[in-house]
This record gives structure tokens, C-alpha cells and sequence, in this order.
């Protein structure tokens, strides 16, 4: 069990890692998209009202000469959602946002824990231990806190309830436990195991700990491997939901990167069997033509190209 | 006043009544008007229950779809729609919003903060079926059923639990036809979900692939614009014939001459309506005309098909066809050898051609070789030339303004109008909320034109519901009928939606209530007119 611990160990975090990037690279590779940025654009100069650059007579002429974007705005209104949750907060009118802020701060503060237990390992300062085990006190509490309030709220909000689904049941119950985990080795006094946990995996050598701290990582590390496979993975998204979606309200110009890409992906073919779709085209073919049948009555049908 | 929650398994099954039917007590109050003065609510008739699934709400959008005759004919509609969710998960076939698709299905955290922003869910009285997220839950719980293999593995436990058959995409046919995509539950979304392209992705598959769209956005849109040059059905000849009708007629009321320029080559700008305006609302086209001629500027529309009219009903539905449409504009703009393109007073197609085009017209016409502007920040450009001497007093009424979704949410132009309203209507104030937040007219998507069976009475009473109480509330200290009131919106989808509210609420003997575009405001104002541009007996 324990050379199983120090293994798994290593594989969850290479699993958070290597999943969570690849996930995160499928999506980036995506292509790209029609514009669908929707107002205020954050790193718009006319945000404070949720106004464009389109609100200028012959606006191409000013994005030629360059915008004047704030995109420190695009990072500072994203950590404004993860770490305070503002829409949640002012938005949702069932209860979520205490119990969520709760819930993701204890995830902050329970990687925060590993660090400086990570760190304590090499530097066994007094100081860096305290604060280590604040760090996990803290963790646990607001986790436990948080997801069970969510639990409780999703059970008995009928507006919620019908759409949980058990996966969402069991996404909360494992912050739960592994929230709970923690919770117990500072309760049951096994805190002291896990600096040596800790050594023992970055050394490679089974040491024998509590059963709390056995417990506390296997669900730990748990999480970390399931997390790039699970909903978990909202907390990232956010970048290329808004910044790659949202506020994308790049033009597209003559020859720019944006223009030969797009030239590349009208190439696609497309293969919709509607009726007045033609299957095998490729898309800049059936925005060229018509169906040859439609031809007929078609003044629209001049030839043009794209 | 109840709220039912059908569960999300109903869409898949017989039912004797609809899930979620309309009740007039549901609905929300407007101000000064007592919901036993409204015009009742019509039960479903027997010919619509003989001859469509009503089993939503008991209305229907989709006029053309008729349930399967036989079991070979349900089998093959499950096997397309299949079929089209593939492709609408494929990098080529659909890689205009695959991006949105894709992290909308997996990273929905389902918390509903985005409920309250949608005018039809409250409007509604908060009827589970308008929820947000209520009708992407269908299509995620049929994605993760089909298409992912915890649903294949795990079933239920990770929801795949909504059974597909003929029913299920029918309803959700309707269900994608009860929101008005716009998008203002997207800017509350704490993950940047955004259901209302999600709500539009099943627009597009029932579209592209099987040919399903109301018949008005589609056969009696997109398809009539493309093979004979207008969603009105207006051909070359016939919009010239109405031309000169306006010509004339705006001589006679106004004493000003005024004379379209038509495929003027080299002008520095095409102006393309909606030609909706020219069989509707034809003060406004000649509007334009008056204003733009007295600024002087060297502007032209054109007679090609597709070229005057500025619609793109794929905006709503169809990728394909939006794409047909932009590329036959820019086209005809580049032909001409215009300086720019200026859309008219019409929402969708300004975001159309200027969003949506911008990433389907690439090379000699990029945006940067013929630039695609809204006409509002025009007429803001206009009036700060000084070309044109305005007297506000003339527009001495109260004025509030409607803000198309498709300008200002969905392309930030928000302040031209408001700029204009200042100079020239002394009286004007905002609606709430307004801007970037505003509330939808419950026309947008399409639903404006959607005329058949019992959808106008869905959309009066339910979907414009919550604008028509914005906009009494704008007025709340004027109501009294002896005090002409005017609503702008310079979109001619939200003045279709307003007229029939209007009319259906009798807002004109109630209220005293009118609309128009902006260009009729400003023409009213204009010192050079001897007479009222704005008549209010017309409206």
C-alpha cells in the first residue's frame, strides 16, 4: 500500500498535468470560430459602458491604426470570477455563492497546504510548518463547508435538483470526503505524517503513516487524476470561454494571420445533407453556389468567389 | 400561479396534454394593463392538435413540421438528426462555433445563474421549459447518451438518460424556437457558457441537415432571398416600382424631392435596407433618402437581388446560408466600388454582414478592403458635421429607446443613438435595464416574422411580454392616451414586434403609444422640414 501510494502519487500529478494540458490543447486547437463576442468586452477602451470599436464611422480605418486595448483586463475580469465569484454573487438566486466561494477557496488553500508542506519537506522551518497546517485547518473547513452546503442545496432546491445528475452528486461528495480527509489528520492528530508522506514520495521510499493521511492523499490524488477528465476542468475553460470567445472581436484584414486561417477553413468540406445544402462541397463552394437546380429563377447566383 | 417543472424525459413521450401550456395567471404583470382587460389567451385549436406535436406549450413555431407518417419515417428523422449532431461536432463540418459548442456540452456547471436574465423565462413566470438551460440539458443529455463514452458506459448516472425519438427532436425543435438568442444569459454565465448560440447549434443542425426551420426563416427566407433577391419576395422590378411610389409620396407629404440612387458606381457609400422597410415602413427608407441627401453624401443602393435587401436569416439558423447571403453583399459592395457598406436600421443583418461576415468574407473582401458599418454612428457623424441644421422642440413628445440586441449587446454600438436622442429629443429618457443590458423586443431570432398558427399569440404574450412592461415603465408619469408617445428602435425585427404588441395590447387608444426608427426623428427635427415628418394618425 504504501510504494502503491508513492506511485500513485507521482501518476495523478503527471495525470493533473499532462490531462489537463492536453484537454486544454484540444480545445485551443479548435478552429477558429465565427466572431461571438458579446458586450462589455473587457479589454475594449469603451468598456465602462460595453461599448465597440464599431460605434465608429469607418472603424476599419481605426483598428488599422492600432487599438487602444486594455488586455490586462481580459486576466484581471477572469481572477475576478475565480476568485470571488462575482456573477455567482450577483447573479444566482439560489444560494450558491457563499457555499461555492467556500468550496473553491478551500481548493486554493488545499493547494496552497501541499505546496508549503512540499516546501517544508526541503526547509523544515517551525514557521513554514505552522502556517502549513493553517493552511490545511483552513482548507478543510471551507471545503467541508462549502461542498456540503452545495450538497444540501442541490438535494432540496427543486430548481437545482432536476439537474444534478448522480455524476454531479458524486463530483461533490468526493470534495467532500477528500475536504473531510483533511479535516481529520489535523483532528486525529496524524498531521505530523505528512511531511513524512510527503518525503517519501519526492525520495521514492514507502514509509509507513496514519491511516488519515493514507486516506487524505488517496482521495487527494484521486482528484488530482480524475479532475482533467471531469467538470472540474470549468475553472480553465473560463480563459477560452471569454477570452477566446466572448471578447474575441478581432477583424479580420487583408492578409493577416486571422485571414489565412480562415482562407485555410473555408477550404473544409462539409458534408450537411439538408436540401439546400451540397454535401462534399467545401464551404467556400456552397457559400459560392447554389444547388444546381436552384439555378434556374436565381438572379442572386453570380458567380463570386470567396 | 404555478410553476411546472415537466421532467426532461417528457419530450421523448406520448403525451395527452403539453408539458408546460400557457395560463394567463403564469404570465407577469405590465404595468397599466390588469390581465382580465387582456385579450384572452386562444386555447390551442383542433385543426393545430390534429395536425402538429402542440405537446410543449401548446403553441407551435414550426408550421411545416409534421409528425412522421410511418415508422420508417420516424426512424430515418432520429438517424438524420444523429447524423447532423456528428457533424455538428466535427472540426470541418461545423467550424464556425464548434469551439462554443463543445465547452457549452462538457463545462456547464448547471448552478442557473443565467435564468433570471431571460425576459421569456420571467416573462413566463419562471415556466421551467424557458429556463436557459433547460433546453440544452436535452441536447447534453442526448450528447452524452450518443456521443461520449461516459454516457455509453454510465448511462444515467452522468444523465444520458433522455430517449431520442421523433418527439424528442420535434420538441426540441420547439424549444430552440422559444428563445430569442439573445444572448443575455451568456453575460452571466460565471463559466462563459453561452446557451443562446447552444439554443441556435440546434437551429443549425435541424437546418443544415434536415431541412426543419420555420418556414419564414428558411423556404419563405433565407431560400427566397437567395433565388429571387428578397425575403418580401420583391424582385428588381417590383423594388423599383416601389422606389418611385416613395419618391412620389414623400413629395407629396413633405414637399422635399427626393430620388434613389441606384448602382451609382464609385459611391462612397451602399446603403442596404432590410426591404421589409420599403413594403412596411417606407417613411423610413425615404428617411434615409431626405437625410442623407441634405448631408450631401454621395450614396447609392442597389437593385441586384440580394443586394437590396440587407436580411440574413442564417444568422438564427443556418451557417450555410448566412454565408451565401454575406458573400453575395460584399459582392455587389465591391462591384459598385464603394467605400463602405451601410446596413439601414435592421439589427440581425448589421451584426450579419459586420460580425458574422467578417469571418466568412476573407481576402479582397475583408472587412479591411470594404469596411461594413451600422448606420447608427453615422447619423452621430452627421449631426456633428453641422450639414444639417436640427430643431429639437419639434420633437417635444416623450421618447424612450429600444436597444436591438444585435447592435448593442451583440456589437457595443451603444452610444451613437443615445448621442442623437440627446441632441435632437429633448424628451427622451432610457428604459430599464437598457444598453448592453437591455431586455430583448421578443421578436429577435426570428419569432418577429414568424407568423403562423398560434406563435404570434406565444410571442405577444409571453416572449414581449417583459419589454412591453419596460416600456410603460419608461412612461409610467405620461400614460394618459392625450399624450403622444414614441418608441424608437432602430431595428426593423423589434418595430415588427412592437407594432403587433402594440396592437395586440392596444397600446395606440390605451396609450398614445407610437414607434419608428431614429432617421424619423431626426428628419422630424430637421429646421428644413415645413411639415411633422412623423405623422402619428399613421402608425
Amino acid at each position: 500500500m504504501n510504494q502503491f501510494m508513492v506511485y500513485f502519487a507521482w501518476f495523478s500529478v503527471i495525470c493533473f498535468f499532462v490531462g489537463s494540458f492536453l484537454k486544454l490543447l484540444k480545445i485551443n486547437n479548435m478552429p477558429l470560430h465565427l466572431r461571438a463576442e458579446l458586450y462589455p468586452v473587457v479589454h475594449d477602451s469603451k468598456y465602462s459602458y460595453g461599448g465597440s470599436y464599431m460605434e465608429d464611422v469607418n472603424y476599419v480605418e481605426e483598428v488599422r491604426k492600432g487599438l487602444k486595448n486594455v488586455w490586462v483586463n481580459d486576466i484581471i475580469e477572469i481572477l475576478r470570477e475565480v476568485l470571488f465569484l462575482d456573477r455567482v454573487s450577483e447573479y444566482n438566486i439560489y444560494g450558491l455563492w457563499f457555499p461555492s466561494l467556500l468550496l473553491h477557496w478551500g481548493l486554493y488553500i488545499l493547494f496552497g497546504w501541499i505546496f508549503l508542506s512540499v516546501f517544508s519537506v526541503f526547509w523544515p522551518f517551525y514557521f513554514l510548518i505552522q502556517l502549513s497546517s493553517i493552511f490545511g485547518i483552513l482548507a478543510g473547513i471551507f471545503g467541508v463547508l462549502g461542498s456540503f452546503i452545495l450538497i444540501l442545496r442541490r438535494i432540496f432546491s427543486q430548481e437545482l435538483r432536476i439537474y444534478t445528475t448522480p455524476l454531479d452528486f458524486f463530483n461533490l461528495f468526493l470534495l467532500l470526503f477528500m475536504f473531510l480527509a483533511t479535516l481529520s489528520t489535523f483532528l486525529f492528530d496524524a498531521n505530523h505524517d505528512i511531511l513524512k508522506y510527503l518525503g517519501s514520495v519526492i525520495s521514492f521510499r514507502s514509509v509507513n503513516v496514519s491511516n488519515f493521511v493514507i486516506v487524505q492523499f488517496l482521495l487527494f490524488q484521486f482528484f488530482l487524476f480524475y479532475f482533467p477528465f471531469s467538470k472540474y476542468m470549468h475553472a480553465p475553460i473560463k480563459y477560452w470561454t471569454w477570452h477566446a470567445i466572448m471578447w474575441d472581436d478581432a477583424l479580420t484584414m487583408k492578409g493577416n494571420k486571422q485571414d489565412l486561417i480562415l482562407q485555410e477553413q473555408l477550404k473544409y468540406k462539409q458534408y450537411w445533407a439538408a436540401p439546400h445544402a451540397i454535401p462534399g462541397a467545401s464551404w467556400a463552394e456552397v457559400a459560392t453556389n447554389l444547388k444546381v437546380e436552384e439555378r434556374g429563377n436565381n438572379n442572386g447566383n453570380k458567380k463570386t468567389t470567396l | 400561479m404555478a410553476i411546472k417543472r415537466p421532467p426532461f424525459n417528457d419530450v421523448s413521450k406520448d403525451l395527452k396534454e403539453p408539458m408546460a401550456p400557457i395560463e394567463m395567471e403564469d404570465l407577469i404583470d405590465i404595468l397599466g394593463i390588469d390581465k382580465s382587460e387582456e385579450t384572452p389567451l386562444e386555447p390551442t385549436s383542433d385543426s393545430i392538435k390534429n395536425s402538429y406535436d402542440w405537446y410543449l406549450d401548446g403553441h407551435v413555431a414550426l408550421s411545416n413540421l409534421y409528425p412522421p407518417k410511418s415508422k420508417e419515417e420516424e426512424n430515418e428523422i432520429v438517424r438524420k438528426f444523429l447524423s447532423g449532431f456528428e457533424k455538428l461536432l466535427d472540426p470541418k463540418n461545423n467550424w464556425t462555433m464548434l469551439q462554443i459548442l463543445k465547452t457549452g456540452l462538457d463545462y456547464c456547471v448547471r448552478c442557473q445563474t443565467c435564468s433570471e436574465a431571460c425576459h421569456v423565462f420571467v416573462g413566463s413566470g419562471r415556466q421551467e421549459i424557458y429556463r436557459p438551460t433547460y433546453r440544452i440539458e436535452i441536447l447534453r443529455r442526448i450528447y452524452k447518451k450518443y456521443f461520449t463514452p461516459e454516457g455509453k458506459l454510465l448511462g444515467s448516472f452522468v444523465g444520458a438518460d433522455v430517449d431520442l425519438n421523433w418527439k424528442t427532436i420535434y420538441r426540441l425543435a420547439e424549444l430552440a424556437h422559444r428563445c430569442n438568442l439573445c444572448r443575455r444569459c451568456a453575460q452571466r454565465c460565471p463559466v462563459g457558457i453561452d446557451n443562446g448560440y447552444l439554443a441556435r447549434e440546434i437551429r443549425v443542425l435541424l437546418s443544415q441537415e434536415l431541412g426543419i426551420s420555420p418556414a419564414e426563416i428558411l423556404e419563405k427566407g433565407s431560400r427566397l432571398q437567395l433565388t429571387v433577391g428578397s425575403s418580401t419576395g420583391l424582385s428588381p422590378m417590383a423594388l423599383k416600382d416601389y422606389l418611385e411610389f416613395i419618391e412620389e409620396d414623400t413629395y407629396e407629404k413633405t414637399g422635399i424631392k427626393i430620388k434613389f440612387p441606384i448602382n451609382k458606381k464609385g459611391a462612397d457609400i451602399l446603403l442596404i435596407h432590410n426591404a421589409g422597410e420599403y413594403v412596411s415602413w417606407y417613411e423610413n427608407p425615404a428617411a434615409f433618402a431626405i437625410l442623407f441627401d441634405a448631408a450631401g453624401i454621395n450614396w447609392t443602393i442597389s437593385d441586384e437581388p440580394v443586394g437590396y435587401d440587407n436580411i440574413n436569416y442564417g444568422l438564427w439558423n443556418d451557417d450555410i446560408e448566412a454565408a451565401r447571403v454575406v458573400l453575395r453583399q460584399a459582392k455587389i459592395g465591391k462591384d459598385l466600388g464603394v467605400k463602405r457598406i451601410v446596413i439601414g436600421e435592421c439589427g440581425h443583418s448589421t451584426k450579419a454582414f459586420c460580425v458574422i461576415g467578417d469571418r466568412i468574407l476573407t481576402g479582397d473582401l475583408a472587412s479591411s478592403e470594404l469596411s461594413r458599418e451600422s448606420c447608427l454612428p453615422l447619423f452621430w457623424e452627421i449631426y456633428k458635421s453641422g450639414a444639417i441644421k436640427f430643431d429639437p422642440s419639434k420633437n417635444n413628445f416623450p421618447v424612450t429607446l429600444h436597444d436591438p440586441c444585435n447592435m448593442v449587446r451583440n456589437m457595443g454600438i451603444v452610444m451613437p443613438q443615445r448621442n442623437v436622442l440627446n441632441a435632437i429629443a429633448p424628451r427622451w429618457r432610457e428604459m430599464h435595464p437598457n444598453g448592453v443590458n437591455n431586455y430583448c423586443c421578443g421578436g429577435g431570432s426570428g419569432f418577429a416574422i414568424m407568423q403562423g398558427l398560434n406563435f404570434p399569440q406565444w410571442r405577444n404574450k409571453v416572449s414581449s411580454r417583459v419589454k412591453l412592461n419596460q416600456i410603460l415603465n419608461a412612461f409610467k408619469e405620461e400614460l394618459d392616451p392625450g399624450i403622444p408617445k414614441y418608441v424608437c428602435a432602430p431595428c426593423s425585427n423589434c418595430k415588427g414586434t412592437i407594432r403587433d404588441l402594440f396592437e395586440h395590447y392596444k397600446c395606440k387608444d390605451k396609450f398614445n403609444l407610437t414607434y419608428g426608427g431614429l432617421v424619423e426623428l431626426m428628419v422630424n427635427s430637421m429646421v428644413d422640414m415645413k411639415k411633422p415628418y412623423i405623422s402619428w394618425e399613421e402608425y
